[in-house]
């Protein structure tokens, strides 16, 4: 577990200095990831695997994906965790889902052991589909925007 | 993308809501019901009203008042926010964001005051509030995430099972009629037309809070009661729990957490969190869910 959680913290590293991953390095994050996820569990029960990382999609934008599978209180679980890249290389997403599901998010997938440091770029919201709504900070009232060209007159 | 145009919108408590009823139209009793809550818990407890609850005790002398139910309720986990940040989040920090400018009146001017700014002292037993001189309450967000599961709880009320309350950004959903989750996009702290990720509600809260909105001057509205100043180091928090007060409740106890001590905010409330830090990097919590655009 060391092992994996000083492996993420280079990573984590490597992301937040340099933004141009190169692919292996990627596949990297995934494997280290889902280890440091799910070694527990694969050490407790010897039948479980992780399968190899695998190239699904070698367009443009490609996804790396492994998946992983292993035994929960409720059964087996197989979990893909898919890292997706831009033309160059960079990492542009990150998510997991449940494989046995057609790849459905769950919200009890992604449960690292501990909490990941990211570098976050974002992807413009107009580039998204099928959002019903929008989570942000609440807007500003109008009578807040009204006050606003009184205070630029102090700056 | 978002459709601005579909389910029930409305102002109310300073910010523009929605709600989407799926599989069914809202009818217009269930409006009203809405309309007159959210009317009312603003007369109640907005600390820009002289008459409010939140207001009360704006000129009061130390002592024991009876208060509402309601409001107390309110003021004990406000209590127990104060306790989990070691009194970093403390409502009674009304009376500063006063001096600093924003008040009823919007003057956004700081006062002589703020650099002289006692945190006033309370303490909440039961319905029960003793305080040691005036007093001005700013719930913020926790209170907003109180109000939007009031609203969820008014539509379960009336037989609505398929909902999302959307209360300007923070919201509480449902399951949809066909079993799917509401797709939210979050929205980067400061940057309104860039998305962090999406998440997936299925009968949970979303609170969401940064500290670019409500800014005027070197000021904002998030405030550390001891030092008087800005909350700076974090720019904006993010949080899933299983109602909008508990997602509210952390996002208002993560600013002023250490790292080392998200998780057990985190914990405390049940809550996935994306903490976004003025260095850049995000704190994303162990069980967080959903896509994040790295």
């Amino acid at each position: 577990m060391q092992c994996a959680k000083r492996g993420i913290m280079y990573l984590m590293n490597i992301l937040r200095n340099r933004r141009n991953l190169i692919i292996a390095a990627v596949a990297i994050v995934a494997v280290a990831l889902l280890s440091y996820r799910f070694l527990p569990a694969i050490v407790q029960t010897r039948n479980d695997s992780a399968q190899a990382v695998t190239d699904t999609n070698p367009a443009a934008t490609r996804e790396v994906s492994t998946v992983a599978t292993y035994e929960s209180p409720d059964g087996m679980d197989k979990v893909r965790f898919t890292i997706g890249l831009d033309a160059g290389g960079r990492v542009v997403s990150v998510k997991s889902t449940d494989a046995l599901k057609a790849d459905s998010v769950s919200d009890s997938l992604v449960k690292f052991s501990t909490g990941l440091l990211l570098v976050i770029r974002g992807k413009k919201l107009s580039e998204l589909t099928a959002v019903d709504r929008i989570g942000k900070s609440s807007l500003t009232t109008a009578a807040f925007n009204a006050s606003l060209p009184a205070l630029k007159a102090q700056l | 993308m978002e459709s601005q145009s579909a389910g029930f919108n409305f102002t109310g408590i300073g910010t523009s809501w929605c709600v989407l009823v799926d599989g069914t139209e809202l009818r217009e009793d269930v409006r009203s019901d809405i309309l007159d809550y959210v009317r009312a818990f603003n007369e109640r407890f907005s600390r820009f009203l002289n008459d409010s609850e939140a207001c009360a005790c704006k000129t009061a002398t130390a002592g024991a008042y009876q208060i509402s139910e309601e409001f107390a309720t309110l003021l004990t986990r406000a209590n127990e926010l104060r306790s989990l940040t070691s009194g970093l989040y403390d409502p009674a920090v009304g009376g500063l964001l006063e001096e600093a400018g924003y008040d009823a009146a919007y003057r956004m001017v700081p006062r002589p005051g703020v650099a002289e700014f006692v945190l006033p002292k309370w303490e909440i037993h039961g319905r029960t509030l003793s305080i040691d001189g005036p007093v001005v309450f700013d719930l913020g967000g926790m209170g907003k995430g109180y109000c939007i599961d009031r609203i969820a709880g008014i539509l379960a009320g009336h037989g609505y099972p398929y909902y999302l309350v959307d209360g300007g950004g923070d919201m509480y959903g449902t399951l949809k009629q066909d079993g799917e989750p509401w797709r939210v996009a979050l929205e980067y702290p400061g940057k309104s037309d860039t998305a962090v990720g999406t998440v997936l509600l299925k009968n949970e809260g979303l609170a969401v809070s940064d500290t670019f909105r409500r800014r005027w001057g070197r000021w904002h509205h998030i405030v550390h009661p001891f030092s008087r100043l800005p909350v700076e180091n974090v720019l904006g928090v993010a949080a899933v729990a299983t109602s909008a007060w508990d997602a509210d409740c952390a996002t208002s106890a993560l600013f002023f957490t250490d790292a080392d001590e998200y998780a057990a905010v985190g914990k405390s409330f049940n809550a996935k969190y994306l903490v976004f830090r003025s260095d850049d990097t995000t704190a994303v919590s162990a069980d967080w869910a959903g896509e994040l655009f790295v």
